[in-house]
């Protein structure tokens, strides 16, 4: 499916107040028969002084990596397995790492002018600037601390990864509105899990849509400036209205650009003056055929029950005991869940005592754990109905980091990530300055 | 063509009282703690009235013999509500801190408590009040409290009036600079009232500019409050501009 892209974020009041930079950043990326979003919500607190660049990187990690895995690909068939979309997430948390790591030599000599600096706690300025290298390069990511989510159309699906708060949420064909991406019960408030803890790569979530039968016809992520405008009991219920309201009646009645110009100039700087006061960023994939989305509203298509499967692998959190969906229309009740505030860790994502080099964080055998059977039985089952009706042949999108099996040591996978392939065209990001 | 603003709820801010009721507060400081919840609550109407975005919500809960709540059992009420309904507190038994820890923790819920209108952009105020030792175990309730998130990002405040353990109230803020601390039974009223006034508005503001110390991190609600404190430390019985910026 062809979908029209959107990426926005404005500057939150309360940081604006005070003089302090925007924290969110969103993009875009087109090229070849990909389009992807992202949005990322660099952490607030004091100790994370350069969350702005750190969610700006990690935008910037995600798409360098679409681009890689496309290239690398080649011109056939091309569907997600789950085995591929855990190397991408690793090789973002890896990514991310080596250019945060990067970006903090470079600024070296003018950091300490930085207006955040000085808001830096005693005890996180002296894990910065510690004589260990270890020590450093263990906290070094913490001030750079960001959540991500990106949606990567590629051929006939959808891959969402996430990582930390926000939200994901989709309109289908049938016009059942869901928030398909398992829930993570740790973000709560001004907590989340972030690209910054010692085992991001375990903390994140992801799911893939299939665009035949009940597609996904609108995808809007959002960080939480734009969730925490409403009331957190039935969060859904109010996005739900807002983008179906606001966003899609705005689409039907004045298209696209009218549309994103009303986003950008004053619906979104209204919502973080008169609701959340923070950050806000926005992105959407909306089929860029508005008589589908026409009729996706006013005459949804109701799928038969011997329709196929339209969602084929989720993963969550180690940590949680969420359901696999199996169906396409019971991801709901499932992502109501209600947050409960009595499950989860404290805001500071590392203050481990022991210091350890990062790549011991991302333990391999984790990832082996993520692969359930039934995400792996459901990935094969798909696979196989794909490829029949197929004259090319079907390649998974694991190529570029051909890192081997989850019981690769973790040296070896850090020297994955920086063995990759120089000649990597730097990813087409629509880079904007945020509204205010 | 100007698109239609989305509809944005107003945003519940809960004031959330912890009274003391314990038989050494009987006399003239119940007597101050009744007359400064009379007078916080025409304040707390008022910022209501100037407040479009956010809604401040109260109840108030008191622990002697057991944990009661007197304002809130089933739902949070507007202070103009309490107002109306406001009976003076009679003191009598024990400090069972731990078990109104307990309850507080019950009720800080979205599911079955107090947070279903709330946001994740707008902290609940807690305020604790107390005179002297707890007499059940304060600690373990405490800790169950300490794991609650809406806990953790609270603007938390208690005022500490004669053989208060401050201990015990530092350890329930998180933060010494909002712990306060008399044995005047005139000044506890005009503290109860400035503790309670200043948190309410600075939670109920949500962005709101510390002065003194803008580069302050925007999501430590308590340090805020703190700050808002230290800055008009001292003169309690002034008026309290609700034009001040904390």
């Amino acid at each position: 499916m062809k979908f029209n892209l959107f990426a926005e974020f404005v500057h939150g009041k309360k940081y604006r107040e005070r003089g302090l930079p925007c924290q969110d950043f969103a993009a875009t990326l087109e090229f070849g028969d990909v389009q992807a979003i992202a949005v990322a919500d660099g952490h607030g607190g004091k100790d994370y002084f350069r969350s702005d660049t750190g969610a700006q990187l990690a935008v910037e990690t995600a798409f360098e990596l679409l681009e890689q895995i496309y290239n690398d690909v080649g011109n056939v068939e091309k569907i997600f397995d789950d085995r591929g979309i855990r190397n991408f997430e690793l090789s973002i948390v890896e990514g991310w790492r080596e250019k945060v790591l990067a970006d903090w030599y470079q600024r070296l000599d003018s950091r300490d002018n930085e207006v955040r600096w000085q808001t830096v706690s005693d005890k996180y300025k002296a894990r910065f600037t510690s004589d260990d290298e270890n020590i450093r390069k263990h906290y070094i990511p913490v001030a750079y601390g960001t959540t991500l989510i990106c949606a990567v159309s590629i051929g006939t699906q959808v891959l969402i990864v996430q990582i930390g708060d926000g939200s994901c949420v989709v309109l289908r064909r049938d016009g059942d509105w869901e928030v398909p991406v398992p829930p993570d019960k740790a973000n709560f408030a001004n907590v989340t899990t972030s690209l910054c803890d010692e085992d991001a790569f375990e903390k994140f979530r992801h799911i893939v849509l299939n665009c035949d039968g009940n597609s996904p016809v609108a995808i809007f992520l959002s960080s939480d400036g734009l969730d925490d405008c409403y009331p957190l009991f039935d969060n859904e219920k109010h996005l739900f209205k807002f983008y179906r309201e606001t966003v899609i009646n705005g689409l039907l009645d004045d298209g696209f650009d009218a549309t994103a110009a009303g986003l950008r100039e004053d619906i979104l700087p209204y919502m973080t003056e008169r609701g959340s006061n923070d950050d806000i960023s926005l992105a959407w994939l909306v089929a860029e055929d508005l008589d589908l989305l026409k009729a996706t509203v006013n005459e949804p298509q109701v799928q038969s029950p011997v329709e196929p499967q339209t969602q084929s692998t989720v993963n969550v959190p180690q940590t949680q005991s969420v359901n696999v969906p199996q169906t396409q229309s019971t991801v709901t009740p499932q992502i109501q869940t209600v947050i409960e505030p009595q499950v989860q860790s404290t805001i500071e994502p590392q203050t481990q005592s022991t210091v350890a080099p990062q790549t011991q964080s991302t333990v391999a055998p984790q990832a082996q754990s993520t692969f359930t059977p039934q995400a792996q039985s459901t990935v094969a089952s798909q696979a196989q109905s794909t490829i029949e009706p197929q004259v090319q042949p079907t390649q998974k999108l694991t190529s570029p980091m051909v890192k081997p099996p989850p019981k690769v040591s973790p040296v070896l996978k850090a020297q994955n990530i920086t063995d990759l392939p120089p000649t990597v065209i730097p990813a087409k990001i629509d880079r904007k300055e945020p509204r205010q | 063509m100007v698109m239609k603003r989305p509809e944005i709820p107003r945003k519940m801010c809960p004031v959330i009282f912890l009274l003391d009721t314990s038989g050494s507060m009987d006399g003239a400081p119940l007597g101050a703690v009744n007359r400064a919840i009379e007078n916080v609550l025409p304040e707390l109407i008022s910022m209501n009235n100037d407040n479009p975005d956010n809604e401040i919500k109260v109840a108030v809960m008191t622990f002697d013999y057991d944990a009661k709540w007197i304002v809130g059992e089933t739902e949070l009420l507007s202070p103009d509500d309490v107002s109306k309904s406001w009976r003076d507190l009679k003191a009598t038994g024990y400090t069972s801190m731990g078990a109104a820890f307990r309850a507080l923790n019950d009720k800080l819920s979205v599911s079955h408590g107090f947070m279903q209108r709330a946001s994740g952009s707008v902290a609940p105020v807690l305020f604790l009040l107390s005179d002297g030792e707890p007499t059940d175990d304060y600690k373990a309730g405490l800790q169950i409290l300490q794991q609650n998130n809406w806990y953790k990002i609270a603007v938390r405040v208690a005022v500490g009036y004669g053989e208060a353990n401050y201990d015990i109230l530092r350890e329930f803020t998180g933060n010494e600079g909002t712990v306060l601390h008399t044995n005047d039974t005139d000044e506890l009223k005009n503290t109860i009232r400035f503790v309670a006034v200043t948190s309410s508005r600075v939670a109920s503001q949500g962005s709101s500019v510390s002065p003194d110390d803008p580069n302050a991190n925007p999501d430590d609600n308590t340090q805020t409050v703190a700050n808002a404190l230290q800055n008009q430390g001292g003169n309690l019985n002034a008026k309290l501009d609700p034009e001040d910026d904390f």
